[in-house]
């Protein structure tokens, strides 16, 4: 349970409004007059009214759109997908930060779901479920003997990264239920041992593949829709993706590994400007104020500026879904 | 009667949350009509109530709903003017909950908020619902509500701050 901050101590200590007993008595008093009043009147309520109400009722459902606002509305969602109802997935092909935002850690908690969801096939062929073709079950077929002339080597290449991104995922999820599944999908990866034959690694591959496979697939039904702008030159890759309101996440990565990296990344065009300073020479960063055309572009023109050298860059607008295997 | 044996059972039971949730929400004590509403809603709409859902949040989102509809019809006031207060009769003990001294600047501070942010505070940080129950009364998901109420912290942290009252010196009151 994390602490609760300052402000919140201040306003749980705001006095409880309470009834007196005699006021309590006479509200209850007027319901149950008023209840009593409006039964009789039902009895005697007009049947040209009513009808007259349901054609206007029926006429109304029929020429608004059926925008459901609450979750009980619509199809049954499961608690999984409550928790993460409406939620800002974040793309990222890495550890992010210790320290995002708080508001933003059950989708930093997705973008690490989404990763331990890729998986190799037996070929070396690298699979996400969110872009394959097939269900995840589909891609573990093989039968005993047909695993045989394959070896541990796509597995093992894989499992260590998928037990580091559950994890992650599991110190942002304060669902109890679903950080236990997490920790539980952990647990068995550790098992695989590349001292073991094939089919055995196999099977417990097989068996985490399928249900984070299954995780993300859930969640994606019920999160929102997000774009990412990627750009690409010699010198540095950039991803810049908006969030909610002017919010926005940046990747940056200079091309030339080398220390501490302080940068400017503007569009004068759009009146934007920040500054980053990164710690190796790659990192994210969690910022505002991003002008809400930029958000809304389908491309983006933007410098990056270091030690006065200006370094301009175009970024592509992607679907987010689109960025997986 | 039937109905009204459910209908005294949930009273007993909500009705000094919801007026609770009520005096707050519309920033007055005199919420006695809201109260009497939100139960007659609530006792028409019975067969509606689904039984996975919590009958609390249930009556707070009714209570909700009619406190918006006397805010379209009545003028926005302010949480309270003392002055006016201190003109009239001498408050009963139940009237001075949203009088008392130490709080003034806590609630003054509330009502600079938008109401997004107020129904956050309100629920999250006053009533001390869950993420899950606040997302039931105010009909958003639970990102929305943890967001929001992030942010309306935040926002009423700085205005705080602006009236010279930081939550250090506000605890050393």
């Amino acid at each position: 349970m994390r602490n609760r901050d300052e402000m919140e101590e201040e306003l749980h200590k705001l006095p409880s409004a309470e009834m007196k007993p005699e006021r309590k008595m006479k509200n209850l008093q007027e319901i149950k007059q008023s209840g009593r009043k409006r039964k009789n009147s039902y009895t005697f309520y007009p049947i040209t009214l009513v009808v007259f109400l349901a054609v206007i009722g029926m006429g109304y459902m029929l020429m608004t759109p059926n925008n459901p606002t609450s979750i009980s509305e619509r199809h049954e969602s499961t608690d999984l997908q409550k928790y993460f109802e409406g939620v800002e997935p974040i793309y990222s092909d890495s550890h992010i930060s210790s320290s995002n935002p708080e508001h933003y850690e059950k989708s930093v908690a997705i973008s690490y779901l989404y990763n331990a969801a890729e998986f190799y096939t037996l070929e070396g062929e690298k699979i996400h479920p969110l872009t394959a073709d097939q269900d995840v079950e589909s891609y573990f077929q093989y039968t005993e003997k047909e695993i045989e002339p394959f070896t541990n080597d796509p597995i093992m290449l894989d499992y260590k990264g998928t037990i580091i991104y559950l994890r992650s995922a599991n110190q942002l999820i304060e669902d109890e239920d679903l950080s236990e599944k997490l920790d539980s999908l952990a647990q068995k990866m550790h098992q695989l041992n590349p001292d073991q034959t094939v089919q055995y690694n196999y099977e417990i591959y097989k068996d985490v593949s399928i249900e984070v496979g299954n995780i993300v697939k859930e969640i994606n039904q019920v999160t929102s829709e997000s774009f990412v702008y990627i750009g690409e030159n010699s010198e540095w890759t950039i991803r810049l993706q908006p969030l909610s309101d002017s919010d926005y996440l940046i990747y940056l990565q200079k091309s030339k590994r080398e220390g501490e990296m302080e940068v400017t990344i503007s569009s004068p065009q759009h009146g934007f400007e920040d500054n980053f300073k990164f710690d190796y020479s790659v990192g994210y960063k969690f910022s505002s104020s991003l002008p809400k055309e930029i958000a809304n572009a389908d491309e983006l023109k933007l410098t990056i500026t270091e030690d006065g050298k200006q370094n301009p860059i175009v970024l592509k607008r992607k679907k987010l879904t689109q960025l997986y295997p | 009667m039937q109905y009204e044996s459910s209908l005294e059972d949930w009273y007993e039971r909500y009705s000094q949350d919801v007026f609770n949730f009520l005096v707050y929400y519309n920033k007055t004590e005199d919420v006695d009509d809201l109260l009497q509403e939100v139960f007659i809603k609530a006792w028409k709409k019975e067969f509606s109530f689904r039984q996975n859902s919590s009958p609390k949040t249930w009556l707070f989102s009714i209570a909700r709903r009619v406190s918006i509809d006397r805010f379209r019809k009545q003028k926005v006031t302010k949480w309270f003017q003392i002055q006016d207060h201190m003109q009239q009769a001498e408050l009963t003990p139940e009237q001075t909950l949203l009088h008392k001294e130490e709080f003034v600047y806590l609630y003054e501070a509330i009502d600079l908020l938008k109401r997004s942010y107020r129904e956050v505070i309100v629920c999250r940080g006053i009533l001390e619902l869950s993420t899950k129950e606040t997302a039931e009364v105010l009909q958003c998901s639970t990102s929305k509500v943890d967001t929001t109420y992030y942010r309306a912290k935040a926002k009423l942290r700085s205005i705080l701050e602006d009236q010279g009252r930081g939550i250090n010196h506000a605890e050393s009151r």
